[in-house]
């Protein structure tokens, strides 16, 4: 960790932080707030009247309980999605940029070796995705803690965002491998990102219809089980810890790549 | 002044890096000294560049051994950044910072808790510390760059088209800098294309061209090499046709009667062949380091080596 250059980083990535915050706060308020048997109702109907879309969403069944409305509405599609915008973004900010306008030059040039020039950068982008699920977390308890007190296990719900956040670790792993290794820069921006989408595409391919549902088995995505982690299941607390350590490892192999690489700036 | 290769503060030796269709540099040999400032001169794409980039441990040699102060570039990276100012020719400080928070970083990065040399460059280049450095000309943001390679008072540095932007004025104030960080000790590889200030500020200069370093020659022995330049002057246009028409097709620069020769070694063979013409004067002048450098780069082999 080089401190003045985490601190810097920190500040220059916190604005795209808070925006994504912000989104999924709003869209997790609203969905506690949607646990409404009467809008549960027509939101069944409309589901009914749209079995593959819901389902490509993530959002096949509604659940009995807050925990399984929230999870089945929040996590399937959105808490995958935004936080992988995320990411990508912070993935581009934090080395391919550098790169690109030759500002690593400047950086490189510094006596802190490139091991933990880059170390430094991850834990920048890894601390914005902690301070993203904190603040989802605390967010989400208060919001039901108004709306539906006593309806929300607390335990529950932070077991399943720490289980999320290891889905998440695990796409930021695959977009800052892609950014830290491949010479090219656009292939740099870009090919984490899109490894990443299809994951989420062949997932809601597998969500949409029983002949497709073979696709679930090819998407690591499907490793995250987020009830099955709220209930102690051990494939699913494996499945969660397997996402959470091919992610660091995905960050490991990019920072080696790094510090080996060329970079002609 | 020769630097000797033992004990040299940079030393680049049998430099490879290839990176095809003919870019990159092959088989380079450098060496600075410690108090000593090298010219560093060739057309674009001839291979500075890439050899600063090996001396910054940004990549690594394919063949050859790349050192500063006994420590390979690219294996010893933080040690010899430790020492080592760099001026890197693309200008690309962080544009969203001001020139404050920028060098304050790179002081931080460096772990410098004296900021006093920093100011006092900021002050010598009239650079405004409060400006954001993506809203500054060119000129302000070489400043920057320039107090960012300075203000650790490095053992070597590493200067790439250092006053690139920089208005005569600052380029007079740079020049000063580096004379007092010869003075000081400091070993100072400077590529540039400004003849007069290779002439200025350097001890010895090495020539690159195509990837291959193919002179390396102190000042002195580069303005003895300078040949003289003669303005003849012809009776008329006719006899400068004819003068012409016995050199071959090439036009001659001059004027209508006249003809301007530059590079001329042997004089008495112009003066037997001038005598065959009606020439009305003939002017010498000493050939500038410019000319003597403009006629390697147009690939003239170079008449010795040191």
């Amino acid at each position: 960790m080089i401190l003045p250059l985490f601190r810097h980083e920190l500040r220059s990535c916190l604005l795209p932080t808070a925006i994504i915050a912000a989104v999924v706060i709003l869209y997790a308020c609203v969905i506690i707030g949607m646990y409404d048997p009467a809008l549960g109702e027509s939101l069944a109907l409309m589901r009914d009247a749209m079995p593959e879309l819901f389902a490509a969403f993530g959002m096949a069944d509604q659940g009995t309980t807050l925990l399984e409305f929230v999870v089945n509405y929040l996590h399937g599609f959105l808490l995958v999605v935004f936080p992988l915008v995320l990411a990508a973004v912070l993935a581009n900010r934090l080395v391919v940029r550098h790169v690109e306008r030759g500002s690593i030059a400047y950086l490189l040039a510094q006596p802190v070796g490139r091991a933990r020039l880059i170390a430094s950068q991850a834990g920048v982008l890894i601390f914005c995705l902690v301070l993203l699920a904190t603040v989802l977390t605390v967010f989400e308890l208060a919001a039901a803690y108004i709306m539906f007190p006593g309806e929300l296990v607390a335990s529950d719900l932070v077991v399943i965002n720490v289980a999320t956040f290891c889905l998440w670790v695990f796409l930021s792993g695959v977009c800052w491998a892609g950014a830290c290794a491949l010479p090219n820069v656009p292939a740099a921006r870009w090919v984490g990102v899109a490894v990443c989408a299809l994951f989420v595409l062949v997932q809601m391919l597998s969500g949409v219809g029983d002949e497709l549902a073979w696709l679930a088995d090819v998407t690591p995505l499907s490793l995250l089980d987020p009830l099955g982690v709220a209930s102690g299941e051990f494939g699913a607390l494996a499945g969660a810890t397997a996402l959470g350590v091919s992610g660091a490892a995905l960050f490991v192999l990019g920072a080696a790549v790094f510090t080996r690489r060329d970079l002609s700036v | 002044m020769t630097a000797g290769k033992a004990g040299a503060a940079i030393s680049v030796r049998g430099l490879t890096k290839d990176y095809g269709r003919g870019r990159g540099v092959f088989g380079a040999d450098l060496s600075v000294a410690s108090g000593e400032v090298l010219g560093f001169l060739g057309p674009n794409g001839a291979g500075k560049t890439v050899t600063m980039r090996n001396l910054m441990g940004f990549v690594r040699p394919q063949s050859g051994t790349v050192e500063v102060l006994g420590h390979d570039c690219f294996r010893d990276r933080p040690w010899v950044q430790a020492r080592l100012g760099y001026l890197p020719g693309e200008n690309a400080c962080m544009q969203e910072m001001s020139a404050r928070s920028f060098l304050d970083l790179m002081a931080g990065m460096r772990g410098m808790r004296d900021r006093s040399r920093m100011l006092e460059l900021a002050d010598a280049f009239g650079l405004d510390l409060g400006a954001r450095i993506g809203g500054m000309s060119k000129g302000n943001r070489q400043k920057v760059a320039i107090v960012a390679a300075f203000m650790a008072r490095p053992d070597v540095l590493l200067l790439d088209e250092p006053t690139s932007g920089l208005d005569p004025l600052m380029q007079e104030r740079f020049l000063d800098l580096v004379a007092e960080e010869r003075a000081r000790g400091a070993a100072v590889l400077l590529s540039s294309h400004i003849f007069e200030e290779i002439g200025r500020a350097c001890d010895r200069v090495a020539f690159i061209r195509a990837g291959r370093v193919v002179m390396t020659c102190t000042m002195d022995e580069a303005r003895s090499m300078r040949g003289r330049g003669y303005t003849v002057e012809f009776s008329s246009a006719r006899e400068r046709s004819r003068w012409e028409h016995a050199h071959g097709a090439e036009p001659a620069e001059g004027d209508a009667r006249g003809v301007e020769l530059s590079d001329v070694r042997d004089v008495n063979a112009l003066i037997r062949e001038l005598s065959l013409y009606d020439v009305a004067s003939v002017t010498s002048r000493e050939q500038t380091l410019e000319e003597l450098f403009l006629h390697l780069y147009e690939g003239a082999e170079p008449s010795w080596q040191s």
